[in-house]
Protein backbone atom coordinates (compact mmCIF):
# COMPACT_ATOMS: atom_id res chain seq x y z
CA UNK A 1 0.00 0.00 0.00
CA UNK A 2 1.10 3.32 -0.77
CA UNK A 3 1.55 5.57 2.16
CA UNK A 4 -0.22 8.37 3.24
CA UNK A 5 1.82 11.58 3.34
CA UNK A 6 -0.57 14.20 3.63
CA UNK A 7 -0.85 16.64 6.39
CA UNK A 8 -3.13 19.43 7.65
CA UNK A 9 -1.72 22.49 8.75
CA UNK A 10 -3.94 25.25 9.70
CA UNK A 11 -6.65 24.47 7.91
CA UNK A 12 -4.25 23.56 4.66
CA UNK A 13 -4.45 20.26 3.07
CA UNK A 14 -1.19 19.10 1.64
CA UNK A 15 -0.29 16.31 -0.26
CA UNK A 16 3.06 15.88 1.64
CA UNK A 17 4.91 17.81 4.34
CA UNK A 18 7.88 19.21 2.19
CA UNK A 19 7.88 22.49 1.37
CA UNK A 20 10.80 24.88 0.61
CA UNK A 21 11.91 27.29 2.59
CA UNK A 22 11.82 31.23 2.38
CA UNK A 23 15.09 33.01 0.71
CA UNK A 24 15.81 29.08 -0.42
CA UNK A 25 13.25 29.00 -3.46
CA UNK A 26 13.32 31.94 -5.03
CA UNK A 27 9.69 32.68 -6.45
CA UNK A 28 10.02 28.95 -7.14
CA UNK A 29 10.30 28.93 -10.63
CA UNK A 30 13.76 29.14 -10.89
CA UNK A 31 13.58 25.25 -10.02
CA UNK A 32 11.30 24.24 -12.76
CA UNK A 33 14.23 23.29 -14.87
CA UNK A 34 15.10 20.50 -12.12
CA UNK A 35 11.68 19.48 -11.23
CA UNK A 36 7.79 19.89 -11.01
CA UNK A 37 7.47 21.90 -8.18
CA UNK A 38 4.04 21.09 -7.93
CA UNK A 39 4.78 18.36 -6.14
CA UNK A 40 6.08 19.89 -3.31
CA UNK A 41 3.66 20.06 -0.48
CA UNK A 42 3.92 23.70 -0.69
CA UNK A 43 6.57 26.59 -1.26
CA UNK A 44 7.11 29.25 0.97
CA UNK A 45 8.25 32.39 -1.32
CA UNK A 46 11.09 34.65 -0.61
CA UNK A 47 10.32 37.07 1.58
CA UNK A 48 8.20 40.19 0.36
CA UNK A 49 7.86 43.65 1.63
CA UNK A 50 5.48 46.81 0.98
CA UNK A 51 8.46 48.16 -1.20
CA UNK A 52 11.06 46.19 -3.27
CA UNK A 53 13.99 46.35 -1.27
CA UNK A 54 17.96 46.49 -2.61
CA UNK A 55 19.40 44.15 -0.14
CA UNK A 56 23.08 44.61 1.55
CA UNK A 57 26.28 45.27 0.29
CA UNK A 58 28.36 41.93 -0.78
CA UNK A 59 29.89 39.81 0.36
CA UNK A 60 26.08 38.24 1.38
CA UNK A 61 27.24 35.28 1.94
CA UNK A 62 30.04 32.97 3.16
CA UNK A 63 30.10 29.57 4.33
CA UNK A 64 31.26 28.02 7.83
CA UNK A 65 31.50 24.48 8.80
CA UNK A 66 28.67 22.40 7.96
CA UNK A 67 26.26 25.76 7.55
CA UNK A 68 26.78 29.28 5.48
CA UNK A 69 26.00 32.94 7.16
CA UNK A 70 23.83 35.11 4.88
CA UNK A 71 23.57 38.33 5.17
CA UNK A 72 21.05 38.83 2.13
CA UNK A 73 18.83 42.13 3.59
CA UNK A 74 15.77 40.70 2.31
CA UNK A 75 16.53 42.14 -1.13
CA UNK A 76 13.39 41.55 -2.87
CA UNK A 77 10.91 42.34 -5.79
CA UNK A 78 8.08 43.83 -3.63
CA UNK A 79 4.39 42.88 -3.41
CA UNK A 80 3.30 44.58 -6.60
CA UNK A 81 5.89 42.99 -8.68
CA UNK A 82 4.74 39.61 -6.83
CA UNK A 83 1.51 39.48 -7.15
CA UNK A 84 1.80 40.54 -10.76
CA UNK A 85 4.50 38.98 -12.13
CA UNK A 86 5.34 35.50 -10.03
CA UNK A 87 2.17 34.45 -8.45
CA UNK A 88 0.36 33.99 -11.58
CA UNK A 89 3.13 31.97 -13.02
CA UNK A 90 3.35 30.08 -9.65
CA UNK A 91 -0.43 29.48 -9.45
CA UNK A 92 -0.36 27.95 -13.42
CA UNK A 93 1.96 25.15 -11.66
CA UNK A 94 -0.52 24.24 -9.72
CA UNK A 95 1.51 24.43 -6.06
CA UNK A 96 0.42 25.37 -2.98
CA UNK A 97 1.69 28.76 -2.11
CA UNK A 98 2.45 30.42 1.27
CA UNK A 99 3.69 34.13 1.19
CA UNK A 100 6.59 35.07 3.53
CA UNK A 101 6.29 38.62 4.29
CA UNK A 102 8.13 41.33 6.84
CA UNK A 103 8.01 45.14 7.59
CA UNK A 104 9.91 47.58 9.65
CA UNK A 105 6.85 48.56 11.62
CA UNK A 106 3.69 47.15 12.80
CA UNK A 107 2.04 49.28 10.08
CA UNK A 108 3.77 48.03 7.04
CA UNK A 109 3.07 44.66 8.52
CA UNK A 110 -0.43 45.30 8.86
CA UNK A 111 -0.56 47.21 5.07
CA UNK A 112 1.09 43.91 3.63
CA UNK A 113 -1.28 41.43 5.24
CA UNK A 114 -4.45 43.72 4.18
CA UNK A 115 -2.98 43.75 0.51
CA UNK A 116 -2.33 40.08 0.25
CA UNK A 117 -5.90 38.87 1.82
CA UNK A 118 -7.36 40.58 -0.97
CA UNK A 119 -5.16 38.49 -3.74
CA UNK A 120 -6.12 35.36 -5.60
CA UNK A 121 -3.71 31.95 -5.36
CA UNK A 122 -2.29 32.67 -1.80
CA UNK A 123 -2.98 29.99 -0.09
CA UNK A 124 -1.01 31.06 3.50
CA UNK A 125 0.53 33.68 5.04
CA UNK A 126 4.02 33.00 6.91
CA UNK A 127 5.18 35.99 8.95
CA UNK A 128 8.65 36.30 9.32
CA UNK A 129 9.59 38.33 13.14
CA UNK A 130 13.21 38.51 12.61
CA UNK A 131 13.17 42.11 11.59
CA UNK A 132 14.04 44.52 13.24
CA UNK A 133 11.68 47.28 13.71
CA UNK A 134 12.67 50.87 13.17
CA UNK A 135 9.90 52.23 15.12
CA UNK A 136 11.64 50.52 18.56
CA UNK A 137 15.25 51.67 18.35
CA UNK A 138 16.10 48.68 15.18
CA UNK A 139 15.14 45.81 18.09
CA UNK A 140 13.96 42.46 16.61
CA UNK A 141 10.02 42.08 16.66
CA UNK A 142 10.50 37.97 17.20
CA UNK A 143 12.96 38.58 20.27
CA UNK A 144 10.11 39.96 22.77
CA UNK A 145 7.01 37.77 22.81
CA UNK A 146 5.05 41.02 23.62
CA UNK A 147 5.81 42.45 20.59
CA UNK A 148 5.58 39.66 18.46
CA UNK A 149 2.32 38.46 20.38
CA UNK A 150 1.02 42.14 19.50
CA UNK A 151 1.93 42.14 15.80
CA UNK A 152 0.39 38.76 15.38
CA UNK A 153 -3.39 39.79 17.07
CA UNK A 154 -2.93 42.90 14.74
CA UNK A 155 -2.19 40.37 11.63
CA UNK A 156 -5.08 38.30 12.38
CA UNK A 157 -7.33 41.02 12.60
CA UNK A 158 -6.72 42.02 9.08
CA UNK A 159 -6.48 38.66 7.17
CA UNK A 160 -8.95 35.35 6.64
CA UNK A 161 -5.35 33.59 5.18
CA UNK A 162 -4.31 30.73 7.83
CA UNK A 163 -1.01 32.53 9.46
CA UNK A 164 2.12 31.18 10.08
CA UNK A 165 3.94 32.75 12.39
CA UNK A 166 7.99 32.30 11.67
CA UNK A 167 9.82 32.50 14.75
CA UNK A 168 13.24 32.90 15.48
CA UNK A 169 15.83 31.26 17.54
CA UNK A 170 17.43 34.30 18.83
CA UNK A 171 15.67 33.87 21.71
CA UNK A 172 15.91 33.14 25.50
CA UNK A 173 13.01 31.06 26.19
CA UNK A 174 11.39 29.36 22.70
CA UNK A 175 8.28 28.24 24.47
CA UNK A 176 7.40 31.26 26.19
CA UNK A 177 7.01 32.95 23.00
CA UNK A 178 5.77 30.27 20.43
CA UNK A 179 2.91 30.26 23.28
CA UNK A 180 2.56 34.03 23.44
CA UNK A 181 2.38 33.67 19.18
CA UNK A 182 -0.73 30.75 19.52
CA UNK A 183 -2.56 32.98 21.93
CA UNK A 184 -2.79 35.84 20.11
CA UNK A 185 -4.28 33.61 17.36
CA UNK A 186 -0.94 32.12 15.22
CA UNK A 187 -2.88 29.57 13.37
CA UNK A 188 0.43 27.57 12.92
CA UNK A 189 4.52 27.90 14.01
CA UNK A 190 7.30 27.79 11.58
CA UNK A 191 10.81 27.77 13.16
CA UNK A 192 13.57 28.24 12.83
CA UNK A 193 14.58 31.32 11.18
CA UNK A 194 18.55 31.48 10.78
CA UNK A 195 20.90 31.78 14.18
CA UNK A 196 22.49 35.19 14.15
CA UNK A 197 26.63 34.78 13.41
CA UNK A 198 29.60 36.15 12.77
CA UNK A 199 32.67 35.28 10.77
CA UNK A 200 35.99 37.21 10.65
CA UNK A 201 39.32 37.29 8.33
CA UNK A 202 42.15 37.35 10.74
CA UNK A 203 44.46 38.45 8.45
CA UNK A 204 42.57 42.16 7.24
CA UNK A 205 40.63 42.01 10.74
CA UNK A 206 37.57 42.36 9.09
CA UNK A 207 33.94 40.32 9.20
CA UNK A 208 33.97 38.07 5.91
CA UNK A 209 30.26 39.74 5.46
CA UNK A 210 29.57 43.16 4.71
CA UNK A 211 27.13 43.29 7.17
CA UNK A 212 29.29 42.56 9.92
CA UNK A 213 27.02 39.72 11.27
CA UNK A 214 24.85 37.24 9.07
CA UNK A 215 22.38 34.09 9.96
CA UNK A 216 23.69 31.10 10.30
CA UNK A 217 21.94 27.84 8.63
CA UNK A 218 22.40 24.48 6.88
CA UNK A 219 23.46 21.28 8.99
CA UNK A 220 25.35 23.14 11.74
CA UNK A 221 22.00 24.73 13.27
CA UNK A 222 19.71 21.46 12.95
CA UNK A 223 20.54 20.20 16.85
CA UNK A 224 18.90 23.59 18.07
CA UNK A 225 16.16 23.44 15.73
CA UNK A 226 15.00 19.99 16.39
CA UNK A 227 15.24 20.91 20.20
CA UNK A 228 13.72 24.32 19.80
CA UNK A 229 10.51 22.60 17.72
CA UNK A 230 10.50 20.14 20.55
CA UNK A 231 10.26 22.31 23.13
CA UNK A 232 7.88 24.72 21.50
CA UNK A 233 5.64 21.53 20.58
CA UNK A 234 5.45 20.97 24.33
CA UNK A 235 4.27 24.88 24.80
CA UNK A 236 1.58 24.82 22.39
CA UNK A 237 -1.20 22.93 20.38
CA UNK A 238 -1.10 24.47 17.38
CA UNK A 239 0.66 22.88 13.99
CA UNK A 240 4.44 23.27 13.67
CA UNK A 241 6.31 23.65 10.50
CA UNK A 242 10.06 22.36 11.58
CA UNK A 243 13.21 23.93 9.67
CA UNK A 244 16.82 23.98 10.26
CA UNK A 245 19.51 22.47 8.59
CA UNK A 246 17.15 19.25 6.51
CA UNK A 247 19.64 17.31 3.99
CA UNK A 248 18.01 14.22 3.81
CA UNK A 249 14.50 12.36 4.62
CA UNK A 250 16.21 11.11 7.73
CA UNK A 251 16.52 14.48 8.60
CA UNK A 252 12.69 15.90 8.24
CA UNK A 253 11.65 12.41 10.14
CA UNK A 254 13.84 13.78 12.78
CA UNK A 255 12.23 17.44 13.24
CA UNK A 256 8.07 15.20 12.62
CA UNK A 257 9.01 12.93 15.65
CA UNK A 258 10.14 16.22 17.39
CA UNK A 259 7.08 17.14 16.78
CA UNK A 260 6.56 19.28 13.41
CA UNK A 261 3.84 18.47 11.56
CA UNK A 262 5.61 19.62 8.16
CA UNK A 263 9.19 20.62 7.82
CA UNK A 264 10.79 23.03 5.02
CA UNK A 265 14.00 22.77 3.75
CA UNK A 266 16.33 25.78 3.18
CA UNK A 267 19.55 25.76 2.27
CA UNK A 268 20.17 22.01 1.03
CA UNK A 269 18.35 23.43 -2.06
CA UNK A 270 21.34 25.70 -3.03
CA UNK A 271 23.50 22.57 -3.13
CA UNK A 272 21.17 19.94 -4.67
CA UNK A 273 18.13 21.99 -6.29
CA UNK A 274 15.86 18.88 -6.39
CA UNK A 275 16.22 17.53 -2.85
CA UNK A 276 13.02 18.44 -2.08
CA UNK A 277 11.51 15.84 -4.21
CA UNK A 278 14.41 12.99 -2.77
CA UNK A 279 13.15 14.20 0.61
CA UNK A 280 9.57 13.27 -0.45
CA UNK A 281 10.74 10.18 -1.74
CA UNK A 282 12.70 8.98 1.10
CA UNK A 283 10.07 10.29 3.30
CA UNK A 284 7.90 7.58 1.43
CA UNK A 285 10.32 4.74 1.65
CA UNK A 286 11.22 5.19 5.30
CA UNK A 287 7.29 4.76 5.97
CA UNK A 288 7.39 1.51 4.04
CA UNK A 289 10.15 0.32 5.57
CA UNK A 290 8.87 0.78 9.20
CA UNK A 291 5.18 0.10 8.23
CA UNK A 292 3.80 3.35 9.08
CA UNK A 293 0.68 3.88 7.21
CA UNK A 294 0.16 7.44 7.50
CA UNK A 295 2.92 10.37 8.33
CA UNK A 296 0.62 11.91 10.55
CA UNK A 297 0.68 9.48 12.56
CA UNK A 298 4.53 9.85 13.97
CA UNK A 299 4.47 13.35 14.44
CA UNK A 300 5.22 14.30 18.01
CA UNK A 301 6.21 10.65 18.46
CA UNK A 302 9.08 11.04 20.59
CA UNK A 303 9.44 8.45 23.25
CA UNK A 304 9.94 9.95 27.16
CA UNK B 1 13.49 27.75 -19.88
CA UNK B 2 17.51 27.47 -19.34
CA UNK B 3 19.73 24.50 -20.60
CA UNK B 4 21.32 23.07 -17.39
CA UNK B 5 21.91 19.59 -15.79
CA UNK B 6 22.16 18.80 -12.55
CA UNK B 7 23.88 15.80 -12.70
CA UNK B 8 26.85 13.34 -12.29
CA UNK B 9 29.89 12.92 -14.86
CA UNK B 10 32.92 10.84 -14.26
CA UNK B 11 35.96 12.51 -14.20
CA UNK B 12 38.14 11.53 -16.72
CA UNK B 13 41.39 13.27 -16.02
CA UNK B 14 43.07 15.35 -13.07
CA UNK B 15 46.46 16.34 -12.94
CA UNK B 16 48.86 18.97 -12.01
CA UNK B 17 49.55 21.41 -14.97
CA UNK B 18 51.70 24.13 -12.69
CA UNK B 19 52.18 24.85 -9.46
CA UNK B 20 48.99 24.90 -7.29
CA UNK B 21 46.89 24.40 -11.10
CA UNK B 22 45.07 21.50 -11.84
CA UNK B 23 42.91 20.86 -14.96
CA UNK B 24 40.66 17.94 -14.94
CA UNK B 25 38.71 16.55 -17.57
CA UNK B 26 34.71 15.29 -16.83
CA UNK B 27 32.23 13.18 -18.74
CA UNK B 28 29.26 15.87 -19.11
CA UNK B 29 25.64 15.56 -19.34
CA UNK B 30 24.54 16.64 -23.31
CA UNK B 31 23.42 19.88 -22.15
CA UNK B 32 27.40 20.85 -21.28
CA UNK B 33 27.99 20.28 -24.91
CA UNK B 34 26.32 23.71 -26.05
CA UNK B 35 28.14 25.40 -23.35
CA UNK B 36 29.38 28.75 -24.11
CA UNK B 37 32.73 30.53 -23.61
CA UNK B 38 32.03 32.41 -19.83
CA UNK B 39 29.67 30.06 -19.06
CA UNK B 40 30.69 28.11 -15.14
CA UNK B 41 29.45 25.18 -13.67
CA UNK B 42 28.96 24.60 -9.97
CA UNK B 43 30.93 21.71 -8.93
CA UNK B 44 30.30 19.63 -5.49
CA UNK B 45 33.96 18.91 -3.84
CA UNK B 46 33.02 16.79 -1.36
CA UNK B 47 30.23 13.89 -0.60
CA UNK B 48 29.90 15.13 3.11
CA UNK B 49 28.77 18.87 4.38
CA UNK B 50 32.16 20.32 4.75
CA UNK B 51 32.55 22.12 2.90
CA UNK B 52 28.75 21.67 2.19
CA UNK B 53 28.42 24.65 -1.05
CA UNK B 54 29.11 24.07 -4.77
CA UNK B 55 32.54 25.88 -5.50
CA UNK B 56 32.11 27.57 -9.32
CA UNK B 57 34.76 27.16 -12.26
CA UNK B 58 34.71 28.83 -15.54
CA UNK B 59 34.38 26.24 -18.59
CA UNK B 60 38.04 25.58 -20.11
CA UNK B 61 36.68 24.08 -22.73
CA UNK B 62 34.36 21.37 -24.42
CA UNK B 63 35.23 18.33 -26.19
CA UNK B 64 32.30 17.33 -27.79
CA UNK B 65 34.01 14.34 -29.63
CA UNK B 66 34.42 12.97 -26.22
CA UNK B 67 31.67 14.15 -24.84
CA UNK B 68 33.18 15.97 -22.07
CA UNK B 69 34.37 19.06 -20.29
CA UNK B 70 37.72 20.60 -18.89
CA UNK B 71 38.46 22.96 -15.65
CA UNK B 72 41.39 24.87 -15.04
CA UNK B 73 41.57 25.69 -11.61
CA UNK B 74 43.97 27.22 -8.77
CA UNK B 75 44.48 25.30 -5.37
CA UNK B 76 43.72 28.22 -2.63
CA UNK B 77 41.61 26.51 -0.02
CA UNK B 78 39.87 23.80 1.38
CA UNK B 79 37.34 22.90 -1.59
CA UNK B 80 40.01 23.02 -4.23
CA UNK B 81 42.52 21.40 -2.53
CA UNK B 82 39.96 18.50 -1.96
CA UNK B 83 38.94 18.58 -5.63
CA UNK B 84 42.77 18.08 -6.75
CA UNK B 85 42.72 15.01 -4.87
CA UNK B 86 39.82 13.23 -6.02
CA UNK B 87 41.16 10.18 -8.62
CA UNK B 88 39.39 9.50 -11.99
CA UNK B 89 36.59 7.63 -12.62
CA UNK B 90 35.08 8.96 -9.65
CA UNK B 91 31.70 10.47 -10.38
CA UNK B 92 31.19 14.50 -9.81
CA UNK B 93 28.29 15.74 -8.99
CA UNK B 94 28.26 18.57 -11.37
CA UNK B 95 25.59 21.60 -12.11
CA UNK B 96 25.49 23.34 -14.89
CA UNK B 97 26.45 25.18 -17.61
CA UNK B 98 25.30 28.14 -15.73
CA UNK B 99 25.70 32.35 -16.18
CA UNK B 100 26.01 34.23 -19.01
CA UNK B 101 28.87 33.87 -21.24
CA UNK B 102 30.65 36.25 -22.99
CA UNK B 103 29.05 37.73 -26.43
CA UNK B 104 31.33 36.62 -29.46
CA UNK B 105 29.22 39.23 -31.83
CA UNK B 106 30.96 42.00 -30.01
CA UNK B 107 34.75 40.95 -31.09
CA UNK B 108 35.15 42.59 -34.14
CA UNK B 109 38.24 41.33 -36.44
CA UNK B 110 40.74 42.37 -34.32
CA UNK B 111 39.65 41.10 -30.47
CA UNK B 112 42.14 41.06 -27.21
CA UNK B 113 41.71 38.81 -24.37
CA UNK B 114 43.14 39.78 -21.51
CA UNK B 115 44.18 37.42 -18.61
CA UNK B 116 44.88 37.42 -15.11
CA UNK B 117 46.53 34.40 -13.96
CA UNK B 118 43.92 31.61 -13.90
CA UNK B 119 41.30 33.87 -15.56
CA UNK B 120 42.56 32.31 -18.34
CA UNK B 121 40.51 29.70 -18.02
CA UNK B 122 37.21 30.82 -19.70
CA UNK B 123 39.17 32.95 -22.43
CA UNK B 124 40.73 29.58 -23.89
CA UNK B 125 37.51 28.65 -24.73
CA UNK B 126 36.63 32.02 -25.74
CA UNK B 127 40.34 32.39 -27.60
CA UNK B 128 39.28 28.84 -29.91
CA UNK B 129 36.17 29.67 -30.93
CA UNK B 130 37.26 33.52 -32.12
CA UNK B 131 39.65 31.51 -34.00
CA UNK B 132 37.25 29.41 -35.57
CA UNK B 133 34.99 32.36 -36.26
CA UNK B 134 38.02 33.69 -38.53
CA UNK B 135 39.27 36.40 -35.97
CA UNK B 136 42.91 37.52 -35.73
CA UNK B 137 43.15 37.32 -31.68
CA UNK B 138 45.81 38.41 -29.18
CA UNK B 139 45.74 37.08 -25.91
CA UNK B 140 47.88 39.60 -23.32
CA UNK B 141 48.33 37.07 -20.25
CA UNK B 142 49.25 38.18 -17.18
CA UNK B 143 51.06 36.11 -14.39
CA UNK B 144 53.61 36.51 -11.07
CA UNK B 145 56.14 34.95 -12.74
CA UNK B 146 57.38 31.96 -15.56
CA UNK B 147 56.81 29.62 -13.42
CA UNK B 148 53.12 30.73 -13.02
CA UNK B 149 52.04 30.71 -16.68
CA UNK B 150 49.47 28.05 -17.62
CA UNK B 151 48.41 26.25 -20.53
CA UNK B 152 50.63 27.98 -22.80
CA UNK B 153 51.77 25.87 -25.00
CA UNK B 154 47.82 24.92 -25.82
CA UNK B 155 47.38 28.43 -26.10
CA UNK B 156 50.12 28.39 -29.05
CA UNK B 157 48.61 25.93 -30.87
CA UNK B 158 45.61 28.12 -31.19
CA UNK B 159 46.70 30.05 -33.44
CA UNK B 160 46.40 33.37 -31.67
CA UNK B 161 49.26 35.98 -30.93
CA UNK B 162 50.39 35.11 -27.28
CA UNK B 163 51.83 38.06 -25.19
CA UNK B 164 53.11 37.72 -22.03
CA UNK B 165 53.49 39.60 -18.81
CA UNK B 166 55.46 38.60 -16.00
CA UNK B 167 55.21 40.81 -12.35
CA UNK B 168 59.04 39.55 -12.05
CA UNK B 169 59.65 40.02 -15.69
CA UNK B 170 60.70 36.55 -15.32
CA UNK B 171 59.05 36.35 -19.11
CA UNK B 172 57.72 39.01 -21.85
CA UNK B 173 57.02 42.39 -20.61
CA UNK B 174 57.75 43.31 -16.74
CA UNK B 175 54.33 44.25 -15.11
CA UNK B 176 51.12 43.97 -15.55
CA UNK B 177 48.82 42.40 -18.15
CA UNK B 178 46.98 45.67 -18.12
CA UNK B 179 50.33 47.50 -18.72
CA UNK B 180 50.72 45.21 -21.62
CA UNK B 181 47.59 46.36 -23.15
CA UNK B 182 48.11 49.93 -22.48
CA UNK B 183 51.15 49.75 -24.43
CA UNK B 184 49.36 48.58 -27.51
CA UNK B 185 46.89 50.97 -27.16
CA UNK B 186 50.04 54.04 -27.02
CA UNK B 187 51.50 52.03 -30.54
CA UNK B 188 48.10 52.64 -32.06
CA UNK B 189 47.58 49.01 -32.37
CA UNK B 190 44.18 47.57 -34.15
CA UNK B 191 41.64 46.70 -31.39
CA UNK B 192 38.37 45.93 -32.07
CA UNK B 193 37.36 44.38 -28.69
CA UNK B 194 38.52 43.53 -25.31
CA UNK B 195 37.52 40.51 -23.23
CA UNK B 196 39.35 40.14 -19.36
CA UNK B 197 39.23 37.59 -16.68
CA UNK B 198 41.22 37.70 -13.96
CA UNK B 199 41.46 39.60 -10.33
CA UNK B 200 39.25 42.22 -9.05
CA UNK B 201 41.98 44.87 -9.47
CA UNK B 202 42.91 43.95 -12.86
CA UNK B 203 39.13 43.37 -14.55
CA UNK B 204 38.79 47.53 -12.66
CA UNK B 205 41.56 48.56 -14.49
CA UNK B 206 41.05 47.29 -17.39
CA UNK B 207 36.84 48.58 -17.06
CA UNK B 208 38.95 51.99 -16.74
CA UNK B 209 41.30 51.43 -20.03
CA UNK B 210 38.33 50.81 -22.06
CA UNK B 211 35.96 53.12 -21.34
CA UNK B 212 38.91 56.18 -21.57
CA UNK B 213 39.24 54.83 -25.03
CA UNK B 214 36.20 54.03 -26.08
CA UNK B 215 36.62 49.98 -26.25
CA UNK B 216 34.60 47.40 -26.46
CA UNK B 217 35.29 45.45 -23.77
CA UNK B 218 33.44 42.15 -21.93
CA UNK B 219 34.42 41.41 -18.41
CA UNK B 220 33.86 38.10 -16.38
CA UNK B 221 33.54 38.59 -12.53
CA UNK B 222 34.19 35.95 -9.72
CA UNK B 223 31.89 36.40 -6.16
CA UNK B 224 31.31 33.94 -3.56
CA UNK B 225 28.34 31.73 -4.30
CA UNK B 226 25.72 29.78 -2.65
CA UNK B 227 23.82 28.45 -5.62
CA UNK B 228 24.61 29.72 -8.63
CA UNK B 229 21.23 29.55 -10.22
CA UNK B 230 20.10 32.73 -9.10
CA UNK B 231 17.96 31.66 -6.28
CA UNK B 232 20.65 32.42 -2.97
CA UNK B 233 20.93 36.34 -3.94
CA UNK B 234 24.50 35.97 -2.50
CA UNK B 235 26.62 36.76 -5.36
CA UNK B 236 25.44 40.15 -6.04
CA UNK B 237 27.31 43.10 -7.86
CA UNK B 238 26.43 46.72 -7.46
CA UNK B 239 25.94 48.05 -11.22
CA UNK B 240 24.92 51.12 -12.66
CA UNK B 241 20.90 51.67 -13.29
CA UNK B 242 19.00 52.79 -15.88
CA UNK B 243 15.98 53.70 -13.30
CA UNK B 244 16.14 57.23 -11.94
CA UNK B 245 14.43 56.47 -8.79
CA UNK B 246 17.77 54.39 -7.51
CA UNK B 247 21.47 55.13 -7.36
CA UNK B 248 21.99 51.60 -8.24
CA UNK B 249 21.01 47.90 -9.08
CA UNK B 250 22.45 44.60 -7.34
CA UNK B 251 23.02 42.35 -10.36
CA UNK B 252 23.66 38.67 -9.28
CA UNK B 253 26.79 37.48 -10.59
CA UNK B 254 25.52 33.94 -11.41
CA UNK B 255 22.83 34.97 -13.74
CA UNK B 256 23.19 38.70 -15.22
CA UNK B 257 26.76 37.54 -14.88
CA UNK B 258 29.40 36.40 -14.36
CA UNK B 259 29.97 38.65 -17.84
CA UNK B 260 29.70 42.21 -17.62
CA UNK B 261 29.74 45.12 -20.26
CA UNK B 262 32.93 47.51 -19.04
CA UNK B 263 30.87 50.60 -18.25
CA UNK B 264 28.20 48.33 -15.82
CA UNK B 265 29.94 47.38 -12.82
CA UNK B 266 30.59 50.22 -10.01
CA UNK B 267 33.51 49.23 -7.92
CA UNK B 268 33.78 49.85 -4.06
CA UNK B 269 36.57 51.18 -2.47
CA UNK B 270 36.35 47.97 -0.09
C1 LIG C 1 31.98 32.38 -12.15
C2 LIG C 1 33.24 31.93 -11.48
C3 LIG C 1 34.18 31.23 -12.22
C4 LIG C 1 35.36 30.79 -11.61
N1 LIG C 1 36.25 30.10 -12.37
C5 LIG C 1 37.38 29.63 -11.84
C6 LIG C 1 38.30 28.90 -12.63
O1 LIG C 1 38.09 28.67 -13.80
N2 LIG C 1 39.43 28.45 -12.02
C7 LIG C 1 39.69 28.70 -10.68
O2 LIG C 1 40.72 28.27 -10.21
N3 LIG C 1 38.84 29.40 -9.93
C8 LIG C 1 37.68 29.89 -10.47
N4 LIG C 1 36.80 30.59 -9.67
C9 LIG C 1 37.13 30.81 -8.26
C10 LIG C 1 36.84 29.54 -7.47
O3 LIG C 1 35.46 29.31 -7.44
C11 LIG C 1 37.36 29.68 -6.02
O4 LIG C 1 38.75 29.78 -6.06
C12 LIG C 1 36.97 28.48 -5.18
O5 LIG C 1 35.59 28.48 -4.96
C13 LIG C 1 37.68 28.50 -3.84
O6 LIG C 1 37.27 27.39 -3.09
P1 LIG C 1 38.14 26.84 -1.87
O7 LIG C 1 37.27 26.02 -1.04
O8 LIG C 1 39.37 26.19 -2.40
O9 LIG C 1 38.58 28.15 -1.16
P2 LIG C 1 37.99 28.76 0.19
O10 LIG C 1 38.67 28.09 1.32
O11 LIG C 1 36.52 28.78 0.14
O12 LIG C 1 38.52 30.23 0.03
C14 LIG C 1 39.87 30.52 -0.30
C15 LIG C 1 39.91 31.88 -0.93
O13 LIG C 1 39.16 31.91 -2.14
C16 LIG C 1 38.12 32.90 -2.07
N5 LIG C 1 36.90 32.35 -2.69
C17 LIG C 1 36.08 31.42 -2.17
N6 LIG C 1 35.05 31.17 -2.98
C18 LIG C 1 35.22 31.96 -4.05
C19 LIG C 1 34.49 32.18 -5.23
N7 LIG C 1 33.34 31.55 -5.47
N8 LIG C 1 34.96 33.07 -6.12
C20 LIG C 1 36.10 33.72 -5.87
N9 LIG C 1 36.83 33.57 -4.77
C21 LIG C 1 36.40 32.71 -3.88
C22 LIG C 1 37.91 33.15 -0.63
O14 LIG C 1 37.43 34.46 -0.38
C23 LIG C 1 39.30 32.96 -0.06
O15 LIG C 1 40.07 34.11 -0.20
C24 LIG C 1 35.62 31.06 -10.24
C25 LIG C 1 34.67 31.76 -9.50
C26 LIG C 1 33.50 32.19 -10.10
C27 LIG C 1 32.51 32.94 -9.30
C1 LIG D 1 20.17 32.94 1.63
C2 LIG D 1 19.02 32.82 2.59
C3 LIG D 1 17.95 33.72 2.51
C4 LIG D 1 16.86 33.64 3.40
N1 LIG D 1 15.81 34.51 3.29
C5 LIG D 1 14.75 34.42 4.12
C6 LIG D 1 13.61 35.27 3.99
O1 LIG D 1 13.53 36.11 3.08
N2 LIG D 1 12.59 35.14 4.89
C7 LIG D 1 12.61 34.19 5.88
O2 LIG D 1 11.66 34.10 6.64
N3 LIG D 1 13.66 33.35 6.00
C8 LIG D 1 14.72 33.43 5.16
N4 LIG D 1 15.78 32.55 5.29
C9 LIG D 1 15.76 31.53 6.35
C10 LIG D 1 15.32 30.17 5.84
O3 LIG D 1 14.01 30.21 5.33
C11 LIG D 1 15.42 29.10 6.92
O4 LIG D 1 14.57 29.45 7.99
C12 LIG D 1 16.83 28.94 7.47
O5 LIG D 1 17.77 29.04 6.43
C13 LIG D 1 17.05 27.63 8.20
O6 LIG D 1 16.87 26.51 7.37
P1 LIG D 1 18.07 25.73 6.62
O7 LIG D 1 19.09 25.43 7.64
O8 LIG D 1 17.43 24.51 6.03
O9 LIG D 1 18.58 26.65 5.57
C14 LIG D 1 16.87 32.63 4.40
C15 LIG D 1 17.93 31.73 4.46
C16 LIG D 1 19.01 31.80 3.59
C17 LIG D 1 20.12 30.80 3.70
S1 LIG E 1 24.94 32.36 -6.34
FE1 LIG E 1 22.93 32.27 -5.59
S2 LIG E 1 22.02 33.93 -6.64
FE2 LIG E 1 23.98 33.86 -7.50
Amino acid sequence: MKPDLSVEIAGLKLKNPVMTASGTFGYGLEYEPFFDIGQLGAIAVKGISLKPRPGNAPPRVIETPAGMLNAIGLQNVGVEAFINEKLPLLNKKGVTVIVNFFGNTDEEYVQLAEKLNGTEGIAALEMNISCPNVKEGGIVFGTDPKVAHDLTKKIKKVTTLPLIVKLSPNVTSIGEMAKSVEDAGADALSMINTITGMSIDIRKRKSKLANMTGGLSGPAIKPVAVRMVWEAAKAVKIPIIGIGGIMSAEDAIEFIIAGASAIQIGTANFINPSIALEIIKGIETFMLEEKIEKISHIIGSLSQ
Amino acid sequence: MMKYSNGKGKIISNREVAPDHYKMEVEAPTTFGEALPGQFVMVKVSDGVVPILRRPFGIFQTNKDRGSFEILYRKVGEGTRLLADIAPGVNLDILGPLGTGFDLDLSGDNPILIAGGVGIAPLYMLAKELVSAGKQVKVLFGSRGKNDLLVVDELKTLGIELLIATEDGSEGFKGYGTGLLEELLERGEEISSVYACGPEPMLEKVDKIAISHNLICQLSLEAIMACGFGVCLGCVVKTCTKDKDREFDYNRVCCEGPVFNAGEVIWDEA
